[in-house]
């Protein structure tokens, strides 16, 4: 049976009906799952937070204990530069005080520029930044004792550090002369200096809520 | 939206038209028109009353055809395919035409067996069919009286396998014959000048004539047991067809018609005045026979059902739409009070919180990351590591073994214990001595790894002596309990089997310079664990 356009006229307004159907039926199916996936995320996050609040109620005993055991450490953290911006004149100034009070030969050194790190050896960083300037050490020395001496004499200053790298080298079939007063090998040394921050900290600190 | 429950059922004769309007079963209004322009006027007013009612046309007629056919059993377009082809075969003329199934064959290639059934002149139902399609009204099809007989037999359970139904009809006495309840043959013959006094006589003829024709077509044979059924109209029908029986020798039985009329919800008195009504409430109850109309004559009727098809499913689409849309809606709507409830918990769990946080001591940062920071400090203490223990383990094995003078020493503090030590290599082409498998590195703890580069002091150019004060020197260092492995990098002298060797006899006792017996080891010692004194040391 072939269809006339007579024949679909007669067909127009239920064709359109059922077009019309579709589109609103899909609209309003469509804004009621909207309205039903945004309360069902809301609930969750509303639902998380309320878990956290009750975790933090739990918890507030442990909490302010806590905070007297680690504030004060914090605080020294603080104070001694592991915290905030670096203190390279005070570095360089400990290396001068040890250049003297041990009597080396001259220590050269470069300070690189600070950069992000993350080490595999601390894998818990929680909201902090961890920074690290690589200072390169070079000396000559008279014998082992002037590199360790140097590096005890560093480990007295307050900001962490890691001693990464050492080498210690001499010509071959070169004899140690203890007569004369003479650099008898040379050291070369990279240390970490390792400085952390906490970016909301920052944030506070920079907005003058601190 | 649903079906229209009105329908009405036309019967059409040679003379006449008797239309009547159903309501479901009921039957709820008729009339009747005779072949004038004014009745067609009629007609066509009549329909226009009910315009919308579904439309089933009954032909009572002289011109009808039947033939008894078998085709190979096959299904779907090619069971059509053949039929089609039988039709025209069967009466290439006529517009009304259909196959009606009777059954299959018993025999082994079971064929299936049709009745082929044609009205052969339909010049006297062209002038209704004119003003049906004039009015546009929804034709569903056209269909030959005789096979609603075959639904009366059917339904009266008659059981005989050769049955001759003889129906007194407005148009004349329909002969019906049918085998084991399915039609075979029908012949109408009109009463129009047959006198009351001639009805026996007139009836007796043409039972006769009917006999004559099913034999001669081999319908039937001489022994074949006959049945005659008449319906009980009257006791002058009881009389007439029990002379025939007694005449002919048939078998007779009378069928209580009325009955029969008020079972299928249609009025007796209706039946007397007009049989043709039992055939159309037949119809009207549901038995629908085969169509002889073609498509087109229907095509209002169909485009009714597409519109009613598509209406249907507007309607469950807009339902199942708005029930889903309501149920999502009381979900949410649901969440919405949990939301507000689980916000009021929220609230009062954080303003209990902050009553007691009133009491902490006042930190710029949360308690957790207070904590991290110290261990961050901790951690980075406790890895702090100076090269004096790598000095203080080579210094003894340099008092034991005093031919070994040391060039180069590297200390590096890593997570990789397979940390290679790219300078400081001996520029010889001694290969590196074969090495032992590599251990498993913790990457989150720091190890002190050494490289030293030496050399043995007086060299001869005695390589044996050379490799055994080598091994010494490492055997030395392993045994040391702040050294966890020892590797010999590279060896005096390299007596790998793949590996070329050169040299001289003379090389021993030679007093020219000899190149220096180097050797490179690497060691590793073991991780040292500081007791965690965080308050203490930081």
């Amino acid at each position: 049976m072939s269809m006339t356009p007579q024949d679909w006229r007669k067909l127009r307004y239920p064709i359109i009906g059922l077009g019309a159907a579709l589109v609103l039926v899909g609209l309003l199916v469509s804004f009621a799952d909207q309205y039903r996936t945004k309360n069902e995320m809301a609930l969750q996050t509303q639902q998380n937070a309320l878990n956290q609040a009750r975790q933090k109620l739990q918890s507030s005993g442990l909490e302010k204990e806590a905070i007297s055991q680690y504030l004060p450490i914090y605080n020294d953290m603080l104070t001694n530069g592991f915290i905030g911006e670096e203190r390279r004149i005070e570095w360089i100034e400990t290396l001068r005080q040890i250049h003297a009070q041990h009597k080396l030969f001259s220590i050269d050194y470069s300070i690189g520029q600070q950069e992000n790190y993350k080490p595999s050896f601390l894998p818990i960083l929680g909201s902090f930044v961890l920074h690290r300037s690589v200072m390169s050490l070079k000396l000559d020395m008279l014998h082992e004792g002037d590199m360790l001496a140097l590096i005890d004499g560093l480990q007295e200053q307050t900001t962490p550090f890691i001693v990464r790298d050492c080498k210690i080298t001499r010509p071959t079939g070169a004899q140690v002369n203890s007569k004369n007063v003479a650099a008898n090998m040379q050291a070369e040394c990279e240390i970490d200096w390792i400085t952390l921050r906490d970016p909301q900290l920052s944030e506070a600190m920079s907005a003058g809520a601190l | 939206m649903l079906t229209n429950p009105k329908k009405i059922i036309l019967c059409v004769t040679g003379q006449s038209l008797t239309a009547g309007l159903w309501y479901g079963t009921k039957l709820q209004n008729y009339a009747v028109f005779n072949i004038s322009d004014q009745d067609y006027a009629a007609f066509g007013e009549f329909l226009a009353l009910y315009s919308g009612s579904n439309i089933y046309l009954i032909v009572d007629a002289v011109e009808e055809d039947y033939k008894l056919e078998s085709i190979p059993h096959t299904t779907g377009g090619a069971r059509r395919e053949i039929i089609d082809r039988k039709l025209s075969q069967f009466n290439r003329n006529s517009v009304y035409r259909a196959a009606h199934f009777i059954n299959r064959a018993t025999d082994k290639r079971k064929d299936d067996n049709f009745l082929f059934v044609a009205l052969n002149n339909a010049d006297f139902l062209q002038g209704w069919m004119n003003v049906i399609q004039a009015n546009q009204a929804p034709l569903v099809g056209v269909y030959l009286l005789p096979m609603l007989s075959q639904t009366i037999v059917r339904q009266l359970k008659l059981m005989a396998p050769h049955i001759l139904l003889c129906e007194p009809l407005s148009s004349g006495l329909r002969q019906t014959y049918l085998h084991n309840g399915r039609l075979r043959m029908s012949r109408l013959t009109p009463m129009k000048d047959v006198k009351p006094n001639q009805l026996a006589y007139f009836y007796l003829v043409e039972i006769e004539k009917t006999q004559r024709y099913l034999t001669s077509q081999r319908l039937i044979s001489n022994e074949s047991p006959l049945q005659l059924v008449m319906p009980s109209i009257d006791d002058s029908y009881d009389k007439i067809a029990k002379s025939i029986s007694q005449e002919q020798e048939l078998e007779f039985k009378s069928v209580d018609i009325f009955a029969y009329a008020k079972s299928i919800n249609i009025s007796s008195d209706l039946i007397k005045s007009h049989p043709e009504f039992l055939h159309m409430q037949l119809l009207a109850n549901g038995n629908v026979p085969d169509n002889l109309a073609p498509a087109t004559f229907s095509k209002v009727h169909s485009l009714n059902n597409t519109r009613r098809a598509i209406n249907i499913v507007t309607a469950c689409v807009a339902t199942i739409g708005v029930i889903l849309a309501t149920y999502y809606a009381w979900q949410g709507n649901q969440q919405k009070d949990q939301l507000q409830m689980i916000s009021v918990q929220t609230r009062s769990q954080q303003s209990q919180y902050e009553e007691i946080a009133k009491n902490f001591p006042a930190a710029p940062i949360p308690s957790t990351e207070l904590k991290i920071a110290a261990e961050i400090a901790q951690n980075i203490k406790n890895n702090n590591q100076s090269p004096r223990q790598l000095m203080q383990v080579l210094s003894s094995a340099f008092e034991a073994s005093p031919e070994i003078d040391l060039t180069r020493m590297r200390w590096v503090q890593t997570s990789d214990r397979e940390f290679k030590d790219d300078e400081g290599g001996a520029n010889n082409t001694q290969a590196p001595a074969p090495q032992p498998a590599p251990v498993v590195s913790d990457p989150t703890k720091l190890v002190q790894v050494g490289f030293i580069n030496a050399e043995i002091k007086g060299f001869t150019g005695d390589y044996r002596a050379a490799l055994n004060s080598v091994n010494k020197f490492a055997t030395q260092l392993r045994q040391n309990s702040l050294v966890e492995n020892v590797t010999i990098l590279q060896e005096p002298v390299n007596v790998s089997s793949l590996a070329n060797l050169q040299g001289s006899t003379t090389d021993e006792s030679a007093t020219t310079e000899r190149p220096p017996a180097l050797f490179k080891l690497k060691i590793i010692l073991k991780p040292i664990i500081k007791p965690s004194n965080m308050a203490a040391s930081i």
